[in-house]
């Protein structure tokens, strides 16, 4: 089915006066950011894509997730409105943002439920747009996904000919989502993949992921590592931007009587990530610290969940001050697993 | 002109008086440069100079991996020179333990810009050229800063909420920093907490606080922290104006125009200023 | 009709050094000056031991208005730490100041062991100066938020 331009601006008005928080990408000057929208014009929906990505909506910077005070003998704990979360609506991801979800479902829901990201999800619903272009930092196809998969999304717009949208629901809150508002849809059917045909004309052709990840499993030590990340400066910025990241740390910040816990972003890259209490760092240097970046994406996360840990929206290309570049490193390693298997 | 830095890169190396160049490198994208390290002679012709070269490779300068190979070659803009001369102050390198290549580019970013490598061989060379041709006085351009030290202090203060909103604590700022090199920075202490991780209002006041304010006298605006900052925060704005009251307060000092002698908050006058105390 | 609001009572903390600014405090004490009782005092060896993340932490902790008091120049117990912390303050609260802070709410003071009658001078003044602005609602507003008190 379809829905124009027009259909589109009354389905998001209805949706943002319905209680839901509508969010969408928002010109911030040299980039676009979400930020709540009550009307379609106030997004902005004409860059590649955001900086910062969706998860932010599912697992925030930082969250309060218990309060404590001491009275007389006594802790009290209090829940915080985290479990209470806001519905909410995204409106203008990119497919490779809502692919995202569908990896840290499998993280977030696996040994230990986490309630604070499962109860966002459950009460938020993902509109995509498909992309039709692309720059130079975009690699999706690179991992088998495309501009207009529907992965994670609920519902996906293709922009088609004439300001009209492709309109396909991918999962049930979609279904419910087009069946609650169907006067604002109609009937019709397009070509996905032409529409979104200058950006499959630019973006790269898929890597062999799996002579990747055997290169991977027998190079834990090899002189690449060092030599790949020397120029990496150790912020944090990549994984901070990165849709599929979730490492956090649990904080609390106590003044002696009351505090608040919080779960904060917290970063692999960082230097003092994993110094243990005794001291002992396992992870000192940049060397480490990016061969566990690539490891984590490329092996430990497909062997633990079958899924890669990157959805190829090159946001941590964009981002880094000194460009280490992931298609790069994972094209040399590529090309290292090919020319001799495991040899080298 | 990456000729002649090729050709100097590869005499240092062949000659053995560095063991190693810390340059830049064709990136990955395009009007982009990137750092890189060479080792050989022969790496030489991978060195570029463009009006891209955007990274103040002087941070590279303290990395434990670098200072074990001894000596070493870096290619530094100017205000890239004057952090190696700070970190010389500080103690935090040697000065026989670099050489400075300079270069010189009259507008980073602008395809069109003149890059050249300097002429000069020695600290003192280089010093030289810095105060004659990139002199103190000329780095006080701060039109922004009086913008804002003019407006009513409740705009001041949402001025700054607003822009330290976005603030995600990336440490991108810190980590492109040539000056900011503590190996363990007061940001990660937490016996006891100074400064709050979290990336709310209250915790990203004091890291931006702490920042700027670590960073005043030491300081030599290249720019880098502000332009890897993911969010955009315009950090220049609180380090142009750190410089200026640096500068106003302390008989022009102005950093990295000095590789040896005492650091500013390293010391103390009599004459200093106090004329807000009580 | 509502009773007026009781009078605000400025929470201020005050740093100061054990040698000149501590003593002299504790002059006023014994020769039974009355004062503002509105301070809370934390003493430490000098007023060069004083880092800017003290005044901060004191902000954060509810604090209205804060005070930094030591030894006159020349006087300093351990030579020049006062003239350490002159320095930097001189800095400091320009950048407080550039970021939207009312420079009332922080002052430094000279405060000499046999000077008593000053500090409770500057103790009167200094709380009067910020019962004048008000709580620091600004500050209050980013403890609340951080602290789970009200949403983000």
């Amino acid at each position: 089915m379809k829905i124009g331009r027009s259909n589109l601006a009354a389905l998001i008005e209805k949706l943002a006066a319905s209680g839901r928080r509508v969010v969408a990408p928002k010109d911030q000057g040299s980039y676009t950011d979400f930020g709540e929208i009550q009307k379609l014009a106030e997004a902005d929906l004409s860059r590649v894509t955001t900086r910062m990505s969706i998860k932010q909506f599912f697992f925030p910077i930082t969250e309060p997730i218990l309060t404590f005070a001491i009275s007389g003998n006594e802790t009290i704990l209090e829940q915080t409105a985290a479990s209470e979360p806001q519905p909410t609506v995204i409106f203008g991801s990119r497919p490779c943002d809502a692919a995202s979800l569908p990896i840290l479902d499998e993280v977030f829901a696996w040994d230990y439920e986490d309630q604070f990201y499962l109860r966002r999800r459950a009460v938020t619903t993902v509109i995509s747009i498909s992309c039709t272009d692309c720059d130079d930092s975009c690699f999706c196809t690179a991992l088998g996904l495309a501009p207009n998969s529907t992965d994670g999304s609920d519902l996906l717009l293709t922009p088609i000919a004439d300001g009209e949208y492709l309109a396909e629901p991918c999962s049930d809150k979609g279904t419910r989502l087009a069946a609650e508002h169907a006067e604002l849809f109609h009937d019709g059917d397009a070509d996905k993949q032409a529409a979104c045909g200058a950006a499959l004309d630019r973006l790269p052709k898929p890597m062999d992921l799996d002579a990747i990840k055997a290169w991977l499993d027998e190079h834990f030590d090899d002189d690449f590592w060092a030599e790949a990340s020397f120029k990496c400066i150790g912020c944090g910025a990549c994984t901070y931007v990165c849709p599929t990241c979730h490492c956090f740390d649990i904080v609390d910040e106590a003044d002696g009587e009351h505090g608040v816990r919080r779960k904060n972003w917290d970063s692999c890259q960082f230097g003092q990530f994993t110094r243990h209490a005794s001291g002992h760092n396992p992870r000192p240097d940049s060397a480490s610290r990016w061969r566990q970046r690539l490891m984590h994406k490329f092996k430990y996360y497909p062997e633990r969940f079958s899924m890669r840990l990157c959805v190829g929206c090159g946001r941590c290309i964009r981002a880094c001050p000194v460009q280490m570049n992931i298609t790069e490193q994972l094209k040399r390693i590529e090309d290292m697993s090919g020319a001799d298997g495991n040899a080298r | 002109m990456s000729k002649e830095l090729e050709c100097r890169a590869r005499e240092l190396l062949a000659g053995g008086s560095v063991a190693a160049v810390i340059g830049y490198a064709e990136g990955a994208v395009p009007d982009a440069a990137a750092p890189v390290v060479i080792t050989a002679p022969d790496e030489a012709e991978r060195l570029v100079l463009s009006p891209f070269c955007y990274n103040n490779l002087a941070v590279y300068l303290t990395r434990p991996e670098i200072k074990k190979l001894g000596r070493v070659g870096v290619v530094a803009k100017d205000a890239d020179i004057r952090a190696i001369f700070v970190l010389m102050q500080e103690n935090q390198i040697a000065r026989e333990d670099v050489h400075i290549i300079g270069v010189s580019i009259s507008r980073l970013g602008d395809p069109s810009a003149e890059c050249r490598v300097l002429p000069y061989k020695t600290h003192e060379e280089l010093l030289g050229h810095l105060v004659k041709n990139v002199p103190p006085a000329e780095l006080s351009a701060i039109e922004d800063v009086a913008q804002l030290e003019d407006a009513d202090r409740t705009e001041r203060w949402a001025y700054w909420q607003n822009e330290f909103s976005r603030c995600i604590r990336c440490y991108a700022c810190r980590q492109v920093c040539p000056l900011c090199y503590c190996t363990s920075c007061i940001a990660e202490k937490n016996r006891p907490q100074w400064i709050e991780t979290s990336a709310h209002e209250r915790g990203n006041f004091a890291w931006n606080i702490t920042r700027a304010f670590h960073l005043a006298g030491r300081c030599v605006g290249c720019g880098e922290c502000e332009r890897a900052c993911p969010a955009g925060i315009p950090l220049m704005k609180l380090n142009r104006k750190m410089a200026k009251e640096v500068r106003d307060n302390f008989h022009g000092y102005v950093a990295g125009y000095a590789f040896e002698g005492e650091a500013l908050f390293a010391g103390h006058r009599p004459d200093d200023p106090d004329d807000f105390f009580e | 009709m509502a009773d007026e609001a009781a009078e605000f009572e400025p929470k201020i903390v005050a740093f100061v050094c054990n040698w000149c600014a501590y003593a002299g405090a504790d002059l006023a004490g014994t020769g039974r000056l009355k004062y503002a009782s509105n301070v809370r005092v934390i003493k430490l060896p000098c007023t060069g031991r004083i880092d800017f993340h003290f005044i901060l932490k004191a902000f954060e902790r509810g604090a209205d208005g804060v005070l930094v008091a030591g030894c006159h120049p020349g006087d300093c117990h351990y030579t020049s730490g006062n003239s350490h912390a002159r320095r930097r303050w001189a800095i400091f609260r320009k950048l407080l100041e550039f970021a939207g802070v009312d420079l009332d709410r922080v002052t430094f003071a000279y405060v000499s062991a046999a000077e008593g009658a000053k500090w409770a001078e500057v103790v009167n003044s200094v709380t009067e100066k910020v019962r004048g602005l008000g709580p620091f609602a600004e500050y209050h507003h980013m403890n609340a938020t951080a602290e789970g008190r009200s949403d983000s």
